[in-house]
């Protein structure tokens, strides 16, 4: 470690380095000389720094740092020296590493030491000795990315609690869940009975240990988490239907039972008994799920109780509206959250439209207690009526009387939206149910025999043909990026595959996920419709192809009739992080994402082999031959300003970044990738001249980079003549990782600057049309 | 509690009740509930009621106690009741006659308002929504009203949550002496119907005191709403003002009037913008009653003068759900006038229920469409959904149509659509049909081909007039409309009506649509609608075909496809109409 007045030479394990690119627009990061060893490496990272700077990240560091400014380059160069400290300092900043060791650890203060980690690691791993300080660096670090590599790609509606939040994560994949601020368990939008089924399953099931496999298809976890129910409630021949109503009526269950005012005293002692059997009973239930949950999502039985409830109660509504009030059931002497109106006071106007925003809500109730007082809570559970029939009504209503078969309850809700869960519970089949529940992959018969079960015999005509008609209505395909095409329905599929819809040159890249040429969206999506085959191309529906072709979403941007449109300044607000060496996912940045993805099919095997087998083939593509003698002038550096001299290349030999989106990206890196077709692109070299390389593009990276293999020069003599298509200004790094940094730090705290000049809407388009750029491509919607 | 199994309710805790048709005491609960709650739906098995304050208002109007609807609910009730359903109709219950309006004790003083409630009676002076509307404290709990704000005050304090019992009395109106025929000028005999009669006694309450003469009647299209606001007129004997929707339903009113009452040609004038005869009868559209000479609201509403033209006796509102927001602006002033409202319906898409309820009064009876259907007095209905594709050369337009309007209108106008009405015409020969759509191009060519008269907008009402009244005769068996068809036409000699296109999903022209055939007549009455199959019409649709079976109608769908091959549905409905193999289209 040098230390000197204004540079510091620090060594880092990865962590350290992506946190510390975060501090980019300060720090200058110098990529160290690749390491030629296979074991694990602790790399240089360079840094020019101010001493007011490095006084600075220490106090971001470190909170208890109370130095001079003067010590600070000694304490920081001590500080960076020991990464054991480093570490625990690192725990404690905000940002990708944090959350990554949080979510490892689960341990709520921020502060760790190695030495637990590293702990933590061995219990995980299943194994000790981790090793070496380096190596446990290392693991922990790909073990992070392993937690969270392929999976964050969560949508939706529910926020899981913290502790959940992480294990749940693989599992969710697709479904309309979302995660808000850890530490409660809220369904936003409770009207889907998909989110509050799913959150009850997730929670009962004991099936999301880490080492459970990845579940893409929604209806193998709907699967799963009916026989982990089944077992869990019925564990021995006890028939189904008599014990407790499943994921519905854990929300009863918690039995928030309200009084009635002026009611007799024995109705009152009949009352208590009933509650305290119902406390009893709801104990067992939770002893029970948590005997079901793994080890480290153990808690005190009293979190779990506070995440259930959560969980069926819109508490930020409640909150925000009224005051909300905890109370102490007298009966139980135990937990129970009630919440009353102080403001439900006669001729109270607000007071009453809170009341009917909460009565809209299917699983609340108001009650009245003994004194008097409103209370909002679940309603009192009803006995179970065999008596009584379900009925599917010629209106598209589902009516299940209580006691009705909790399977069966949990299969028509799967088909179904929940309106009203209360005595009876009212479900509702619209349209958009049926569709979630087939791409849950229920097929048109399944969802009426579900019907015939519920009302046998009795199933109007007119639903049948309504539901039959919406399950099997148009195919859908969907864009998952402007120019890759995803459809789902086999018979699509099939459609799809006989060529006539798509355009010449399309691609299938892996089953029912085509690649097509650049600009032909329009036709294609114009013969996709006449082929009744809808095509949905908001963006917002836009599924993430990451599991498939590695790349990053945007948050903004949308497809329309005028093509990929997107806001540059937000082109790097990304979100599909996963590459070996990338950023943390932040939790706080899924924030806002709406998204509902699908399940995404792995990516077909002969594509990726071939793919393989163009890079390692010892025939290289038809260019490479000719291109032989002239492999001498490398790529660049990323950074060819910086005076180091450049490391010397292996396989691949770089990796581009293009400021460049949507449409080309996947027009070059499939296309190229596949065809073997070269690929121009344009350096910017330290001294500001541009220098251009023909490339063989060798695939993608996982964060939207072009992997490339040895390239040449072009002369610019040669540039004219030579039939690159197009030629593409790019940043090059010499690998993955830098990019991945780079990228870091750009989502990080440095705000993306555009290096071309902004296009003025009454400019003259770029694109050469002649055309005003609002009037070409600027033009939006 | 153990469930009782025997009974009908299930009363939920959002104080919605629903009621299972096949219990075995469903009658007597039904006829228990329909005093105090509204029927929201009655699909075929399980009926939804909702009890809201306007509702339980509109029981305590006929004298209903709490302890009434909440024993009913109680004895009827499947499981135990909701402990806040007991509390919350208690208290909205109690709030029923709290307030009183009563009359001047001498003419030309304000009225009085009684206030029996402490925390209203404070506030009242000081909240700036109802002190404008007082006029000073005459006593702790009488406010004293002036005569001019007798309906904003009841509006605004329905707002608040406080219905006013308006007791302050009518002007007894100009008297004009007539009654109702025994035999109608037609020469068929004629009486009031015992609903009717039943209609017209609990609007009068009785007599021509002070307490009835002003609510709402709801009784289901083709029930004789026209009837019996004649028969309340002739009870009152006085001069009479009818507010109608349109100009045919005017001219409906007075054809009905003629023909019913003793009223004389000259007894009777017609308020519009071409003739403002005005008579003792008059009828008049709300669409000149709303006429602004500006537009914006500095505007003024010359037609408002038709109300203090002659000292009326009776105002009667035909169709109240869609009474537009400048009468209930007039009406606010005309309080001292009874007031009828006549309605099929007090749904309001734009959720003016207790406008209705305030300013023309509370609801004072009501029938079940079903129920009037099994007495025989209006039609059975059956609702056909058919569905055709759209054909080659159009789905390329589709296709590209931008979304909304434009691909509702391909959709809508599939050329298809002529021939399977062609179709449907040929398989119900003999009967009366109506054909009617929204856009005035494909019923010209509907016309055109089933070489039947067109009546659009641009018809002059003569004209519609005399296709009609052959309508009535037998002479035409076929009428094509647009959407001039939704109102009021009286057509009762009509049993298949055939919808080519409509209005997006608009659940009111349903109703008025399906009321057009649901007048008596032997048989049953069909509805077909002609929709585009995957097309957004489809989902327009489906509102459609939810509105219907929730008013309990049966919904047959079919699935009609051009080559003759009938595409298998999953259940096919009984069939009315054999498919048919559709011809070729001649280009």
């Amino acid at each position: 470690m040098t230390s000197l007045q204004n540079r510091i030479t620090l060594a880092a394990f990865p962590v350290a380095r992506i946190a510390l690119s975060r501090y980019r627009n300060i720090l200058r990061i110098v990529h160290p000389p690749r390491s030629a060893g296979a074991g694990p490496t602790v790399r240089d990272l360079r840094a020019t720094v101010g001493v007011p700077t490095m006084h600075r990240i220490l106090q971001a560091l470190d909170p208890s740092y109370r130095g001079r400014e003067k010590q600070a380059p000694e304490r920081l160069a001590d500080l960076l020296g020991d990464p054991g400290r480093l570490l625990a300092a690192l725990c404690r900043l905000p940002g990708p590493a944090l959350a990554l060791l949080e979510i490892l650890t689960e341990i709520p203060d921020r502060s760790i030491p190695l030495e637990v980690a590293r702990r933590e690691v061995e219990r995980r791993l299943g194994r000790s000795g981790v090793g070496t300080e380096a190596e446990t660096q290392l693991t922990l670090h790909s073990l992070l990315l392993q937690i969270h590599g392929g999976a964050p790609q969560v949508k939706g509606r529910v926020i899981l609690p913290w502790t959940l939040a992480s294990p749940i994560r693989p599992l969710v994949r697709g479904l309309t869940l979302r995660f808000l601020n850890p530490g409660s368990v809220t369904i936003t939008r409770p009207a889907s009975s998909q989110d509050v089924l799913f959150l009850a399953a997730a929670v009962l099931s004991g099936s999301f240990q880490r080492e459970m496999p990845k579940v893409t298809q929604r209806s193998e976890l709907y699967a799963r988490t009916k026989e982990q129910l089944t077992r869990i409630f019925f564990p021995g021949d006890d028939p189904p239907g008599t014990r407790l109503d499943l994921a519905l009526s854990l929300a009863r269950k918690q039995g928030a039972l309200a009084l009635s005012p002026g009611e007799a005293r024995a109705r009152r002692a009949a009352w208590e008994t009933k509650a305290r059997r119902d406390a009893d009973q709801w104990r067992e239930t939770l002893a029970r799920i948590m005997d079901a949950l793994p080890s480290e999502l153990r808690m005190p039985l009293r979190d779990l109780v506070v995440q259930l409830r959560n969980g069926f109660l819109p508490v930020e509504l409640i909150r925000s509206a009224l005051e909300v009030q905890r109370h102490a059931t007298p009966s139980s002497g135990n937990e129970g959250y009630y919440f009353t109106y102080p403001t439900f006071s006669k001729a109270n106007q607000r007071a009453q439209k809170d009341i009917e925003l909460l009565r809209a809500h299917p699983f609340l109730a108001l009650g009245v207690t003994e004194s008097g007082e409103d209370v909002l809570g679940l309603p009192s559970p009803v006995p179970s009526d065999t008596a009584s029939r379900a009925y599917v009504q010629p209106n598209l209503e589902i009516i299940l009387p209580p006691g009705t078969d909790p399977l069966l309850a949990f299969d028509a809700a799967r088909i179904s939206e929940v309106r009203r869960v209360e005595a009876v519970c009212l479900l509702a089949l619209t349209e958009r149910s049926i569709r979630q529940a087939r791409e849950d992959g229920l097929s048109a018969q399944d969802i009426l025999a579900i019907l015939e079960r519920v009302a046998p015999g009795a199933v109007p005509d007119n639903v049948r043909i309504t539901v039959a008609g919406w399950a099997s209505g148009p195919a859908s395909a969907r864009l998952i990026r402007a120019s890759v095409l995803h459809c789902q329905d086999p018979a699509a599929i099939e459609r799809l595959r006989r060529g006539d819809l798509l355009p010449r040159g399309a691609l299938e890249l892996a089953p029912g996920v085509w690649a097509l040429p650049t600009g032909s969206l329009e036709t294609t999506s114009k013969a996709l419709r006449s082929a009744r085959i809808d095509l949905r191309s908001r963006i917002e529906e836009l599924g993430s192809p990451d599991g498939v072709l590695g790349g990053i979403r945007f948050k903004r941007g949308w497809y329309d009739e005028d093509g990929w449109e997107e806001d540059l300044e937000n082109e790097w607000e990304e979100e599909g992080y996963g590459a070996p060496g990338g950023p943390a996912p932040d939790l706080e940045a899924t924030e806002n994402e709406e998204q509902r993805l699908g399940p995404v099919p792995d990516p077909d095997p002969a594509l990726l082999a071939r793919v393989a087998q163009s890079r390692l083939s010892p025939q290289p593509p038809p260019l490479a031959p000719t291109l032989a003698p002239t492999l001498a002038p490398v790529l660049p550096l990323s950074h060819p300003e910086q005076a180091l001299p450049p490391p010397p290349l292996t396989k691949p030999v770089g990796v581009g970044m293009m400021p460049l989106s949507g449409t080309l990206f996947e027009d070059v890196v499939l296309r190229r990738a596949a065809t073997g077709e070269p690929l121009g692109i344009e350096v910017k070299q330290g001294d500001g001249t541009v220098v251009r390389y023909q490339v063989q593009v060798d695939g993608c990276t996982e964060r939207r980079g072009i992997r490339f293999l040895e390239g040449r020069r072009l002369d610019t003599q040669e540039d004219v003549s030579v039939p690159l298509g197009q030629i593409l200004r790019m940043q090059v790094f010499d690998d993955e990782r830098d990019m991945a940094l780079d990228l870091a730090a750009l989502s990080g705290s440095m705000p993306f600057r555009r290096d071309v000049p902004k296009v003025g809407r009454n400019e003259p388009c770029p694109c050469g049309s002649g055309r005003k750029y609002k009037k070409c491509c600027g033009k939006r919607g | 509690m153990a469930p009782h199994s025997d009974n009908a309710l299930v009363v939920q805790s959002d104080l919605t009740v629903l009621a299972e048709v096949h219990a075995p005491r469903y009658e007597e609960a039904r006829d228990a509930l329909a005093r105090f709650a509204e029927l929201v739906k009655s699909p075929e098995h399980v009926h939804t009621y909702r009890i809201s304050p306007l509702s339980l208002w509109n029981a305590a109007t006929t004298g209903m106690t709490a302890a009434e609807v909440i024993d009913a609910l109680e004895a009827h009730a499947r499981y135990d009741l909701p402990s806040n359903v007991r509390s919350e109709v208690t208290e909205y219950l109690s709030r029923w006659g709290r307030l009183r309006l009563l009359p001047a004790p001498n003419p030309g003083e304000p009225l009085r308002l009684e206030v029996r409630d402490e925390q209203l009676a404070a506030r009242m002076g000081s909240d700036d929504r109802l002190a404008p509307l007082l006029q000073g404290r005459l006593a702790p709990d009488v406010w004293a009203v002036p005569l001019g704000a007798r309906g904003t005050l009841k509006q605004a304090l329905l707002k608040l949550g406080f219905p006013v019992d308006d007791q302050a009395g009518f002007t007894p109106g100009a008297a004009h002496d007539f009654a109702l025929r025994e035999v109608t000028l037609g020469n068929q005999p004629f009486a009031l119907r015992d609903y009717q009669a039943e209609a017209v006694r609990i609007f009068l309450q009785g007599g021509v005191g002070t307490a009835g003469g002003h609510g709402v009647v709801v009784l289901p299209c083709g029930a004789g709403k026209t009837v019996v606001g004649l028969a309340a007129a002739a009870a009152l004997k006085t001069r009479t003002l009818v507010l109608a929707t349109s100009r045919p339903a005017a001219r409906q009113w007075l054809r009905e009037a003629l023909d019913k009452t003793s009223l004389s040609e000259d007894d009777v004038g017609e308020y519009n913008g071409t003739t403002k005869r005005i008579r003792p009868f008059t009828v008049a559209t709300y669409h000149i009653v709303s006429h602004r000479r500006r537009k914006g609201s500095g505007g003024e509403y010359p037609h408002y003068s038709l109300f203090d033209s002659e000292d009326w006796g009776l105002i009667i509102y035909d169709e109240v759900h869609l009474l537009p927001a400048p009468v209930f602006r007039i009406t606010a002033q005309l309080q001292a006038r009874r007031r009828l409202g006549l309605t099929a319906t007090l749904i309001r898409e734009d959720g003016k229920e207790g406008d209705v309820f305030s300013l023309i009064g509370p609801k004072r009876y009501d029938v079940p469409w079903k129920e009037m259907e099994a007495r025989g007095f209006i039609a059975q209905a059956a609702c056909y959904e058919i569905r055709l594709d759209l054909p080659e050369s159009r789905q390329w337009a589709y296709a590209t149509a931008t979304e909304g309007h434009e691909a509702f209108r391909i959709a809508a106008e599939n050329p298809d659509k002529l021939l399977a009405a062609l179709e449907l015409v040929r398989g119900h020969a003999g009967e009366r049909i109506l054909v009617i759509g929204h856009y005035v191009s494909q019923v010209s060519e509907l016309a055109r081909r089933l070489k039947a008269p067109l009546l659009t907008g641009e018809t002059s009402t003569a004209e519609r007039e005399r296709h009609f009244q052959a309508f009535r005769d037998g002479d035409e068996r076929l009428l094509v409309l647009s959407r001039v068809g939704n109102f009021s036409i009286d057509l009762p000699s009509a049993s298949v009506m055939i919808q080519v296109s409509g209005l997006f999903g608009s659940r009111q022209e349903e109703a008025q649509r399906l009321g057009r055939i649901l007048r008596p007549k032997e048989g049953t009455a069909i509805f077909y609608t002609l929709v585009t199959r995957g097309t957004v019409e489809q989902q327009y649709a489906l509102n459609r075909q939810l509105f219907l079976t929730e008013q309990g109608y049966r919904y047959y769908i079919e699935e009609w496809a051009r080559d003759g091959a009938a595409a298998p549905p999953v259940d096919p409905a009984p069939p009315i109409v054999p498919a048919l193999a559709l011809p070729a289209l001649p280009d």
